[in-house]
């Protein structure tokens, strides 16, 4: 296992990932510190904006709303472009200057379609894509003839680009319908969540979105009215959004803590103190770029795991009705461990089940942490 | 500053965010659930009246028509429940009425302790078809003469307060005790009501109306066995009003008539005497043969 973790971080791929996110890394904390407050505390929704009725009293509430609205588009929003042009420079080794330049315009050239929907995105959904169309328009400016490779590659994307119209004007795209419920639907759901995060994707299941939507939703919501039995206990409701979602896609609280627990390198530390505030509201890019979780095929397995376990554990407690299932809304920025107790309408046991999942998170991602710290140790 | 102290001091000031979080969430999140409660509870709470033996649905039509002269607003639905628990009814409720009348009477509408028994168990399965047909979940009851027994056996062995509110009762020349003068004679019946009544809810206000023909009775039933009532409410419900009307009309079948007694349906049942934006058909009364009957 150490043999194989050692390679990877001696990997070219791992250099690249690295040196495309490394110099990102300000620019993403900025970000997301603005899309924290933004969600949390500037947004109709947000936790601090209700709980605090921050809209009715704090002067200048739409002024700071629009600098931390810019503040973000300006930064999360161009991620997936400087992923694009970090990337290629990574890779090319020759003309790095030019591969940025060509990575740049390609992608700006790919993703002004006249239906944003069909284009990868130049913000977070942009990322993967971002970072494979980047490492190839460097790997192609690796070859002969960079310069005349770059005005195709720049062609190449025009054309792909009247495709992607073709199609917009088709209207085809894709969708998918109705929310799983059920053991084996939800189990798949949360697994797919963190596969999608790790790969920089939307997940489909985003901490942000609003936290009880559905039929199967609203079914519980009316019968605990009602004072009725709820009919649908197993669902991403009242499972996983309440239980696994601390910190964000993966549970990632528990890996903050964990970091903060045994993790004895200066800039992890860092990172993990500078994720806290985030985290706290649900938001995880500094670690996913920054620790990093992307892409890294050993932290895939914690970050499927702990909300795993999360749910498990939710399931196992509200089967043997030692709590009360989550139904009511609560904002999605709502502190991690205090979603549980507000969706139930303050439920004890909910509580001491939330904060069971959280230890347990801690603990799965504990050696994964205790491992990279070996293997990895700061430069 | 040593590491112990800082450590200290951290985790001093992480439980006094986790406490300053903690505290306006939850307040909030209980104002948040009672809102949704309130929501989700029905605007529309309509009376419920109950006629006594032998009488049909037809019973109040006197007394809704008079009220509907001095208010607004409020429809007319009549429905009389066969011995199959199946229902059939005339007129409707209107649109955008919160708080019609509902008559709810019965095919088997015979006086006994029996009957009246059965009389509860056919009023809950036209309350719970009611319920369901026109959504709602809040209702007020008014009771005349044996419906007054219906509405207390109904309570006591039906009523389930965790999916349905009756705020108030009105009984009106309701014989607790049936005809039995001497309160000291109780019958099966009222050992039986009293028996059971802590099952009664216990936010319900109660009126119970006597009327007085003579100094000791409406004519029919006697005072006495009226003001049994008090030992079924009495300490078990929120408010317990006994109220003895006399003068014209204060005989037992004219007492839905009694001038004092609309009075206090006005005064006392009517949340809304006077609705706004309701079309009821006219003169009050819905048309015989008019409005769909509710889903069997």
């Amino acid at each position: 296992m150490k043999k194989l973790l050692h390679r990877y971080f001696h990997s070219r791929f791992y250099a690249i990932l690295t040196a495309t996110f490394h110099p990102l890394l300000p620019l993403v904390l900025l970000g997301t510190y603005a899309q924290a407050l933004l969600v949390a505390a500037f947004s109709r929704n947000g936790f601090f904006t209700e709980v605090f009725g921050l809209k009715s009293w704090l002067p200048g509430y739409a002024l700071i709303r629009q600098g931390l609205a810019m503040l973000t588009a300006y930064t999360l929003g161009l991620l997936g472009l400087l992923t694009a042009i970090f990337a290629a420079r990574a890779v090319a080794r020759r003309n790095p200057t030019l591969a940025m330049l060509v990575a740049g315009i390609g992608f700006l050239i790919l993703n002004t379609t006249r239906l944003a929907l069909l284009g990868p995105g130049l913000g977070l959904g942009g990322l993967l894509l971002g970072l494979l169309f980047g490492m190839l328009v460097g790997w192609l400016l690796n070859l002969a003839r960079p310069r005349l490779t770059a005005s195709f590659i720049i062609i190449l994307a025009v054309a792909i680009r009247l495709g992607l119209n073709a199609l917009a004007v088709g209207e085809i795209s894709p969708s998918f319908t109705g929310i799983p419920h059920g053991g084996v639907g939800v189990l798949l759901a949360v697994m797919a969540n963190s596969v999608l995060a790790w790969f920089g994707l939307t997940p489909l299941i985003d901490p942000l979105s609003p936290l009880l939507t559905g039929p199967t939703a609203t079914a519980n919501l009316t019968a605990v009215l009602a004072h009725k039995t709820v009919p649908y206990l197993t669902t991403l409701g009242t499972l996983y959004r309440p239980f696994a979602l601390f910190g964000g896609v993966g549970g990632t609280l528990g890996l903050i803590i964990a970091i903060l627990l045994v993790d004895r390198r200066r800039t992890k530390r860092q990172l993990a103190k500078w994720s806290l505030g985030p985290g706290l509201v649900n938001l995880n890019l500094p670690l996913l770029v920054g620790y990093p979780l992307l892409l890294n095929p050993f932290m895939l397995i914690p970050l499927t795991l702990a909300p795993l376990a999360a749910t498990a554990l939710a399931w196992v407690a509200l089967h043997l009705h030692l709590m009360t299932a989550a139904v009511y809304h609560v904002p999605a920025t709502t502190p991690g461990p205090m979603l549980a107790w507000l969706a139930t309408n303050g439920n004890w046991p909910a509580l001491i089940v939330a904060f069971v999942c959280l230890a347990a998170s801690v603990a799965i991602y504990w050696p994964f942490v205790k491992m990279l710290e070996e293997v990895a140790p700061d430069v | 500053m040593s590491k112990a102290l800082r450590i200290t001091l951290f985790s001093l000031l992480g439980l006094a965010v986790a406490l300053g979080l903690f505290i306006p969430a939850t307040l909030w999140m209980r104002g948040q659930v009672k809102q949704t409660q309130v929501i989700h509870d029905s605007r529309m709470a309509p009376v419920i009246l109950v006629p006594g033996s032998s009488a049909t649905q037809n019973r109040f039509n006197g007394l809704i028509t008079t009220l509907n002269q001095r208010t607004s607003g409020h429809s007319l639905l009549k429905v009389t429940v066969k011995t199959d628990g199946s229902m059939t009814s005339t007129g409707s409720i209107a649109a955008r009425d919160n708080e019609p009348y509902i008559v709810v009477a019965f095919e088997n509408n015979k006086d006994g302790y029996n009957n009246i028994k059965k009389q509860a168990r056919w009023f809950n399965i036209a309350m719970k078809k009611l319920m369901a047909t026109y959504h709602f979940n809040r209702f007020k009851g008014i009771g005349h003469s044996n419906g007054g027994l219906i509405w207390t056996l109904f309570l006591e062995k039906y009523y389930a307060s965790a999916s349905m509110t009756l705020s108030d009762l009105m009984t009106i020349g309701t014989p607790y005790n049936l005809e039995e003068s001497n309160a000291s004679n109780r019958t099966q019946m009222l050992v039986d009501l009293i028996k059971a009544k802590k099952k009664l809810p216990t936010s319900l206000t109660v009126y119970s109306l006597a009327g007085t023909a003579t100094y000791s009775g409406d004519g029919t039933v006697p005072l006495s066995s009226v003001e049994s009532g008090k030992y079924i409410f009495q300490n078990q419900v929120k408010h317990y009003t006994q109220i003895t009307v006399s003068g014209d009309d204060a005989s037992h079948s004219d007492l839905p008539q009694n001038r004092q007694i609309e009075s206090y349906i006005q005064q006392y049942i009517l949340t809304n005497p006077n609705q706004q934006g309701v079309h009821v058909p006219a003169s009050g009364q819905a048309r015989p043969g008019v409005g769909s009957a509710p889903d069997e």
